[in-house]
Formats: structure tokens, C-alpha cells, sequence
């Protein structure tokens, strides 16, 4: 190569690489004609749709397809060395120890029932024959180098005592111990929460320019790849269709794909009001239903023409290394977006903020005081097997005040464990409440949904996560829209059917849908499905938990637009739960944070998100990821784990891991440990929980700068 | 709202095209869920074996110009001949006659009593009632869990504990026999059981978010249990009726082997063999090995088709 003078020594070289799968039907090609190169302490980031063949590339690279996946076509080459077309054994002696592999889930990479120490020094003595002592010594060393605390205790503990977090460090220490020339990281942090992951993400970004090793980086979130990477391939339907520097690719990403992609999804700050979110249409076709001969994007494309459909597109080089895979690439900037998509989403827009102004008739529909939820569990004595024990309670809510108004978006954000799905639970009736007061609609409905009038049931109904359990597998989506009609007898008995259309219409599926089975659906059309049961007896109140965390970014953008605008079709409250601190802002009005079963700041979404903060919500924000490689972040950090909620802290229950109380406050913060933190009362409806004065809180500069 | 009133519409997420999936009537997809037993060798093997058996049970009286009680005094214990096919027992009684009507028995009729018979078979009746029994004790112990669960599951233990063999005979000693109280004894035998496996379904299924759907519309939990979680239960359920129809088979030979399942002179297979077996070493095996056979191609073709249908299933997941 020309230009390899002066870049880096090439550790792999993958060049028009095809893989296919054997299935009963014949040969399925999963990646067609792939072709990259990572070098030397370079980090090449492989983003995509599922499905799009990202993680079949790692598995060929590493000859781990399974047994009926092959390399039907190309060249992968390591340091010089072809490994396509080889036998296991050879390939052993060329690999080495070499190449290494860190999966999504660290739970299922490390051994359960072996000692961490064990599993890491064994990577030692078995390829390279180091000797017991050594090795152990060395594994030591490693993880102090991924900034894992107290090491010497880590070795002797099994994995489940340790936080995920930490599993994934120890994963990642397990593939650097052998100082491997090539770093396959297969989504290291989907798994992870936020604050977790970006610290996993900073030891990534340290590892990589001391180890100087290749990575190569999988990852379905434009943000992380933003933070990691030095090179993008941007994957669609197994084939590559962009690939470049990462700047230049999120400065000017060339591929409709690409571009569609990065206006799917809403940057961190962006609100409802003042912007729109752009999904991709359809859904990405099978790997049977691919067309050979044409682009391959262009049955979602929405600048395709006749000619995409001729001919399969070629890599166009655009710069020295960017090249994309349009016939377009060159003139893609100057061919806007079909006038008809824009003006159709600028109206939604203008309904919106139409809407807006309507709303200060200031209803409230929703209210809880000092609501808790309270799960009993047994101590761990002898006693307690007798049910004499002492009674312990896991506080998953504990104290939450909220008002929702009519009309308005209240969005629960908090990492994993913090109470948001239990707080839900309670809301919705599921979960027993342990005191405090809940009213909906003016009545007091402190009681279980079973208990609850049906008329006050059929107000408040709940979209849930997980498309592929939302729906009752055994009933056609028909029946199941229907259920909830015939129930809250919302329609007399004859139009239940156009009633069921109606709702499918709503949630823009067709009258065909209606026989359909849950299985036949892709996960975007179930969720859709989900909201329109949810719709269907004409709620006040919709309790969406987390309804687009499972879903691809093209499609998550479309099923986001569609809750708008039924929001703004059927007035109707929402309280909206996600850990992506982007949707959540982008959908709400207001913003509650929790942390360990307590609110800790609450307000309008837009005051949430400038100082100022709570500590936790500043370092929530510091940690999203954020899909523009040039945006300036502050490095905030969260030490350790969510204490838990069986015992959590005394005092502030987030004193344990806040970075700003020791030098904030007198005394290095003592008050914190002890003395439950007051409210403070910042601007119209804005509450921060917090010891530390608002004046001193404004100080603090903005999490971002643009 | 349709697209043409509604005034705000993202093109982007307008309505998908639909996919070639055109609708298919009731009794396609029902021969389609069927054809899943061809794509297995195993299955197919199973399904003739036990169509075989269906088939002599149900035109048992044109297969035969014998009835099974018929007594040919001039010729007991012969081996197989032009006039007998399978010989004749130690009464002279045709033999294929009595295994192709003792077939009936267990497969086609149940005989209430003298006169009166219901259709389905004693072994197909003692699963059916089990079934029943125990998945609605499955159900109902697995979904609302707590000390119900625990009074039932105990309870069920315990029966359980006891040896299969000796809970038949307890049961039928104290009853009585006849074909009523032997689906009775295989219903209590076979309830621990399948309550267990609906129960363990039941914990599974009552997680998915569909089920949580159901109770934030205030669905009373019967409706929960029978109308949104049995149903999905219902493959490994059927799988499971179709290994216990052939226990069940192997239960009906066992008691009246020893002489406590359909009383005489009713063609019984289990009889059949007890009667049998002491003649064989006086030279005439045939009486013993019959009703043997029978039972033993019945029994395996059932779990081949069972075995065959769960592979085949679980491949498709």
C-alpha cells in the first residue's frame, strides 16, 4: 500500500470477505464482500443494525462460525499470514495467542465456578508456559492495569462476586495478558449501564495506545463508537456500505445508510420542541431476501432511483479513505430528503407546540406522596428458614413525590436497580404499595389492580419493553387489540373489528395485520402491536417502560415519532422509562432522576439537563456516549456500585459514590453520611435533593460543550 | 385515524408493506403443524405404529369373523393357522381376535359398564383425566405461587414418593377392578407429574410482559390461567400426553397381568399374557407373545412419536 509508509505496520487485512451459512434451504450469505484494514494501535469500529453481519466478521476472523458457516469467498490476512483456507491446527500456529476476543456478556466469559486469579493465570501458563508463580504475579499486574481495585483480593474471588463492570474489566485483562496484536471487542459495554460503560470505555481508549495493539470494535450505538474509534465501517445486510475516518464520516457520512442512521437517533439535549427524529423505513430484509444485482439499501433508500436498482453500487473513493457504497455518495448532501417526509415531520413538530401552549390549563392526573414500595425479604439466619427471622426490606421506592399534569411526558431515568420498573409497578397496581399516598384522576388508589374499579383500570394502561413477549404468542394480533375492547366495553359488541382496524391504523400497520400471529411480525411492528392494546381502551395515562431500548436505532426512531403523535392525537399523559438519557430527553416534559429508591432531582426536562445538576445526573450525563466524535465532555466518573437496596447508605443515599461533596462542602462532606439531604427549590418546579447550596451548584459548568 | 384525516404522519414509519404471507385457512395451518411429523424419520415410524393400532381397534369387527369370547373347544393352544391367524388360546379363542378388540379397549371404547361404553380408550381416558387434573393444579399452584403452590406441591410430593406399581395396586385393591377405576388409579398415578411440568411452564411463562398486560387490564387470574398462559404451554404439554398415553398403555398391561385391571373374560392384553405365560412351556408361547408384542409396538410407537415430534419442534425454534 502506498500510504503504509507512514501510518502503522497493517495487522489485519480482510479483503473481499463473503460468509454463508448451510441451512436446509441452501446457502444463506450473511456478509458479502467485505474488505478492511486495521493497524497497529488503531481502533476500526463496525457499526450496524442486528442482523447487518457485524458479528460474523469477528467469528470468521477467528474461524469460530460454528459448523455450518464457511468462508465462501476472499482473504483475511494476519500479520502477513492468509488464515482463510486452512486447517484448525495451522491455524492454531499462525494465531497463537495473538488474537483475542471480548464478548458482550462477561457473565457467560468467565467460568463460575473457577477462582478469577485461576482463570487469568491460566491464559498464561497454557500458551506460554510461564510457570505458576509468575503467572499469577502477572495476572496481578494486569489487573491493576484496568484499574480494578484491590487486585490481590479480585484473584481469589469466583465471578459472581464481582460487579459486572468489573467482570468486564477482568475479561478484558484476561485478553490483554497475552499482549495480543489483534483485539476483536464484540459490543464489550451493551450490557452495561451507563456509568459503568464509560468507564469501561476510558480503559479501552488507555489500553489501546499502551498495548499499541489492533482493535477492532462492534457496537450498534453510534456514541460508542464515536468515543473509540479511528476508523468506521459502517455495516448494512452483511455488506459494508461506508467506511472511513471517524470524523469525517460523522462530519459527512456519505452512505444513505449512515446518514439515516445518525438522524434516527436524537443527541443528548435535543427535545421534541425543536427537533425531529428521521426513522429508516421497512426493516432490514433476510439474508435470502437480499437482491443480488441492485443496492441493497435501496428498498428503505429515500433518495433511490431507478438506477440503485440496476446494478450493484461499487465503493466510490471519495477521499484518500473514505469511500462509500451509493452510486450517489458525490452529490448526496445537495439531494435533499423527499419534500413530503420533511414537511409531514415539521407538522408534527408544529402540532406539537401548538399543543404546548393549549396545555396551561394545569390538571393534574397523577400525584404520589412519599410513596413506598417495599419488598419483604429473610435474613440469612437459621431462625428465618422457621419464619422467625428478622424481617428485611428491600426499598425499592422509598419517599417518591411526583405530580404528572395532563397532557405532559414525565420521563424515569436511573441505572439498573434503582427503582424505576418498581415505582412503575406500584403506579400501575401490580406490586402491593407500602405507604404513602397515591391519587389518580382525584382518587385515591392506593390499593392492588385487582382491587381497582375497572373504569380507573382501563385509564392507565402500559407499553412494556420486550417486543418479543409483549404479545401472547397463541392469539393473532387481532384477537388481542380486541381483548381490551370487549373488556372495558369501549365500543359496543358488532364494531369491536373496525374498532381493532382503527387502532392498527393508528399505530400505521394495515387492516391486513389483523390475522396476523406474533411471530410473523418483526420487533418494531410488535411494539407497534404493544401501544395499540395499550390505546385500545382509550387510556389517560400511558406508562411506557422503556418500550425502545430493544429496538434497532432506525426502528426505535419510528416507534418514538409514533408515541408523539398518538400523545398529540389522543391527549393522553405519559411516564416514559429508559436508561438513554438522550430519548428520555428528547420525549419528556419533565424529568425525575432516581438513584437507590429516592428521586433525587426532578423538574422540566430542560432544566434537568443544565446546571444545576444533581451530582448523580451530572455524571449520568458526563457518561452518555455521544455520537459525535468532536463534542467536548466532561470526564466525570462514578466510583464503585449501586450500594444496595437492602441496606442502602445512611444519610445521602448517594454519598458513597459522590465525586462533588469532599470538595464542595465543608468538612469534606461529613454531613452527607448522616443527615438526610434536604430539597432545594431552584426555578419554577425544579427540586434537587442535595446537601451542597443551589448557588454552589450553579457554579458548575455544563456537561457538554458544542 | 386513518392516514388521509390524520393531519400529522411521518412517512417514514407509514404503513409497512406487508410481506407475502397470504392467509391461510384453519385446516391449512393445521396440516401444517402436522407436516412437521414427516420432516422425521423417527416421528413417521412412531405415527404408523400407532395409526396401526388405531386402525385394527376401530374396524376391529370386520378384521375378524371371530368375537373375542368366541370358544372353539376342538382346537385350544394351536400356533398360527389359515383359520386362525395367530393361533387360538388355551379356551380356543381366536387370538387375533382378542388382541384386535383388546386394542379397543385401550384405545378406541371405554366400558362404563355392561352395556354402556363411551368412545376413547381406557389408556386414552386416564391421561385425558390426569391431564385435566394436573394442569389446572399446575396452573394454579405455579401462578399464584406462595403457600398455595406449597400445600399443593407437598402434597403432590408425597404421592409422588410412593413407588408407581404400589400406588396402582393400593388403588385398584381398594377399588375394585374395571376400565372406571383403572383411568381412575391413572389419573391419581399420573396428576404428580403433570402438575409438576404445568407448574414449571406456568413460572416461566407468568414472566413474560404479555401476562403483565393481562393483569393491568384487571384480568381475573382464571382467564390469566386458561385463556393467555395455557396455551402457550401447550406444546411441551402434548409431547409429555403422548409419552403418557404409552405409560398408561404399559399400566393397563401391568394390572391386568395382575389380574386387577379389566376384569374377564373382557379381551385384556395384560390378562392376555397372564393366562398365556403358563402355557409356554407347555409348547405354545403364542397366547404369552401376542399381547406382548402388542403392547410393546404400541408403547415404542408412541415415544417414537413423541420423540420425534419434540426434535422435531424444538428444531424449528
Amino acid at each position: 500500500m502506498a500510504e503504509s509508509d507512514e501510518r502503522a505496520e497493517v495487522v489485519l487485512d480482510v479483503e473481499h470477505l463473503s460468509i454463508a451459512y448451510e441451512t436446509r434451504k441452501g446457502d444463506v450469505e450473511a456478509v458479502r464482500d467485505v474488505s478492511f484494514t486495521v493497524r497497529e494501535g488503531e481502533t476500526v469500529g463496525l457499526v450496524g443494525e442486528s442482523g447487518c453481519g457485524k458479528s460474523t466478521i469477528a467469528f470468521g476472523i477467528v474461524n469460530h462460525l460454528g459448523p455450518n458457516g464457511k468462508i465462501t469467498d476472499g482473504q483475511i490476512r494476519f500479520q502477513g499470514s492468509a488464515l482463510t483456507g486452512r486447517s484448525a491446527a495451522e491455524l492454531k500456529t499462525i494465531r497463537g495467542d495473538r488474537i483475542a476476543m471480548v464478548f458482550q456478556d462477561p457473565m457467560q466469559a468467565l467460568n463460575p465456578s473457577v477462582r478469577l486469579g485461576e482463570q487469568l493465570a491460566e491464559v498464561l501458563t497454557c500458551h506460554r508456559e510461564i510457570p505458576q508463580k509468575e503467572a499469577w504475579k502477572k495476572s496481578i499486574q494486569m489487573l491493576k492495569r484496568v484499574n480494578m481495585p484491590d487486585p490481590e483480593n479480585v484473584m481469589r474471588r469466583y465471578t459472581h462476586q464481582i460487579s459486572g463492570g468489573q467482570q468486564q474489566r477482568v475479561v478484558i485483562a484476561m485478553a490483554m495478558l497475552n499482549n495480543p496484536a489483534l483485539l476483536i471487542m464484540d459490543e464489550p459495554t451493551t450490557a452495561l449501564d451507563v456509568t459503568v460503560e464509560a468507564a469501561v470505555l476510558d480503559l479501552i481508549e488507555e489500553l489501546k495506545s499502551d498495548f499499541n495493539a489492533a482493535n477492532i470494535f462492534i457496537t450498534h450505538n453510534l456514541g460508542v463508537v464515536a468515543r473509540v474509534s479511528d476508523q468506521l465501517c459502517v455495516m448494512y445486510a452483511g455488506q459494508m456500505v461506508e467506511k472511513g475516518p471517524v470524523v469525517d464520516i460523522f462530519k459527512r457520512p456519505c452512505h444513505p445508510y449512515t446518514r439515516g442512521l445518525m438522524a434516527a437517533v436524537p443527541k443528548l439535549g435535543d427535545s421534541k420542541l425543536d427537533s425531529m427524529l428521521y426513522p429508516i423505513r421497512g426493516r432490514v430484509p433476510a439474508p435470502a431476501d437480499r437482491p443480488k444485482n441492485a443496492c441493497i439499501f435501496a428498498p428503505r433508500c429515500d433518495y433511490a432511483t431507478d438506477r440503485c436498482r440496476e446494478a450493484r453500487p461499487s465503493m466510490i473513493q471519495l477521499s484518500a479513505e473514505h469511500a462509500a457504497r451509493c452510486i450517489y455518495a458525490e452529490e448526496i448532501e445537495d439531494r435533499p430528503r423527499t419534500n413530503r417526509r420533511r414537511r409531514r415531520v415539521e407538522q408534527l413538530a408544529e402540532a406539537k407546540k401548538e399543543e404546548v401552549k393549549v396545555q396551561t390549563a394545569d390538571e393534574t392526573i397523577l400525584e404520589s406522596e412519599n410513596l413506598k414500595l417495599y419488598y419483604p425479604t429473610e435474613s440469612e439466619s437459621v431462625m428465618s428458614i422457621f419464619g422467625l427471622g428478622e424481617k428485611l426490606y428491600v426499598k425499592a421506592v422509598d419517599d417518591v413525590s411526583l405530580r404528572l399534569a395532563k397532557g405532559r411526558t414525565l420521563g424515569v431515568v436511573g441505572e439498573s436497580g434503582c427503582g424505576k420498573s418498581s415505582l412503575v409497578k406500584g403506579l400501575i397496581g401490580l406490586e402491593p404499595l407500602s405507604g404513602g399516598k397515591l391519587e389518580f384522576l382525584d382518587v385515591e388508589v392506593g390499593e392492588e389492580v385487582t382491587h381497582r374499579s375497572t373504569h380507573l383500570i382501563k385509564e392507565m394502561q402500559m407499553v412494556f419493553q420486550n417486543p418479543d413477549s409483549t404479545l401472547n404468542p397463541s392469539y393473532t394480533v387481532g384477537k388481542q387489540i380486541a381483548r381490551p375492547i370487549r373488556r372495558f366495553k369501549t365500543v359496543p359488541k358488532g364494531q369491536v373489528k373496525q374498532e381493532v382496524v382503527r387502532l392498527l391504523k393508528a399505530v400505521r400497520l394495515s387492516a391486513a395485520y389483523y390475522d396476523r400471529l406474533p411471530r410473523q411480525l418483526s420487533g418494531g411492528e410488535k411494539q407497534r402491536v404493544g401501544i395499540a392494546r395499550a390505546l385500545a381502551s382509550r387510556p389517560d395515562l400511558i406508562i411506557c417502560d422503556e418500550p425502545v431500548s430493544a429496538l434497532d436505532v432506525s426502528v426505535q426512531a419510528a416507534v418514538i415519532n409514533l408515541l408523539l403523535e398518538i400523545q398529540n392525537t389522543f391527549g393522553s399523559s405519559m411516564i416514559f422509562i429508559a436508561h438513554d438519557l438522550s430519548v428520555v430527553r428528547y420525549f419528556s416534559d419533565d424529568i425525575a432522576v432516581m438513584y437507590l429508591g429516592r428521586i433525587v432531582e426532578i423538574g422540566p426536562a430542560e432544566k434537568i439537563y443544565e446546571p444545576p445538576y444533581h451530582p448523580y445526573t451530572e455524571a449520568l450525563l458526563a457518561a452518555v456516549p455521544i455520537a459525535d466524535p468532536e463534542a467536548h465532555q466532561k470526564e466525570i466518573r462514578l466510583s464503585g456500585n449501586v450500594p444496595s437496596a437492602l441496606n442502602p447508605p445512611k444519610g445521602c443515599h448517594f454519598h458513597t459514590r459522590c465525586p462533588r461533596r469532599k470538595e464542595m462542602l465543608p468538612d469534606g462532606g461529613k454531613i452527607c453520611e448522616t443527615v438526610d439531604p434536604p430539597w432545594r427549590q431552584s426555578a419554577k418546579g425544579h427540586r434537587i435533593l442535595c446537601h451542597i447550596p443551589l448557588e454552589d451548584l450553579e457554579k458548575i459548568d455544563p456537561v457538554i460543550h458544542r | 385515524m386513518t392516514d388521509g384525516e390524520s393531519a400529522v404522519s411521518t412517512s417514514g414509519d407509514a404503513v409497512d408493506p406487508i410481506p407475502d404471507l397470504r392467509q391461510r385457512s384453519f385446516f391449512q395451518r393445521w396440516w401444517e403443524g402436522f407436516s412437521i411429523i414427516f420432516a422425521s424419520k423417527t416421528a413417521m415410524v412412531g405415527l404408523f405404529l400407532v395409526l396401526f393400532w388405531i386402525f385394527v381397534a376401530i374396524f376391529a369387527p370386520f378384521l375378524t369373523p371371530y368375537t373375542p369370547l368366541e370358544q372353539d373347544w376342538k382346537s385350544p393352544n394351536i400356533g398360527p393357522s389359515a383359520e386362525h391367524p395367530l393361533g387360538t388360546d388355551e379356551l380356543g379363542r381366536d387370538l387375533w381376535s382378542r388382541l384386535i378388540y383388546g386394542a379397543r379397549v385401550v384405545l378406541v371404547v371405554l366400558p362404563i359398564s355392561e352395556d354402556l361404553w363411551i368412545p376413547g380408550g381406557t389408556a386414552i381416558w386416564g391421561v385425558i383425566v390426569a391431564l385435566v387434573v394436573g394442569t389446572a393444579l399446575g396452573l394454579i399452584s405455579g401462578y399464584y405461587g406462595g403457600w398455595i403452590d406449597e400445600i399443593t406441591m407437598r402434597l403432590l410430593d408425597a404421592m409422588m414418593a410412593v413407588p408407581i406399581i404400589l400406588l396402582y395396586l393400593i388403588i385398584m385393591a381398594a377399588l375394585g377392578a374395571s376400565a372406571i377405576n383403572v383411568v381412575i388409579a391413572m389419573t391419581i398415578v399420573g396428576t404428580p407429574g403433570i402438575a409438576r411440568l404445568v407448574r414449571s411452564l406456568t413460572l416461566d411463562i407468568r414472566t413474560r410482559e404479555y401476562i403483565r398486560a393481562a393483569e393491568t387490564r384487571g384480568e381475573n387470574p382464571w382467564h390469566i390461567m386458561f385463556i393467555e398462559i395455557l396455551p402457550n404451554a401447550r406444546g411441551p404439554i402434548i409431547v409429555d400426553a403422548m409419552l403418557r398415553v404409552g405409560y398408561a398403555i404399559f399400566a393397563m398391561g401391568t394390572l391386568g397381568f395382575l389380574g386387577l385391571g379389566i376384569p374377564p373374560p373382557s379381551p385384556d392384553w395384560g390378562s392376555m399374557v397372564a393366562k398365556g405365560r403358563e402355557f409356554i412351556l407347555a409348547g405354545s408361547p403364542w397366547a404369552a407373545l401376542w399381547p406382548s408384542v402388542a403392547i410393546a409396538t404400541l408403547v415404542v410407537g408412541l415415544n417414537l412419536l413423541a420423540d420425534g415430534l419434540r426434535e422435531e419442534s424444538m428444531r424449528y425454534q
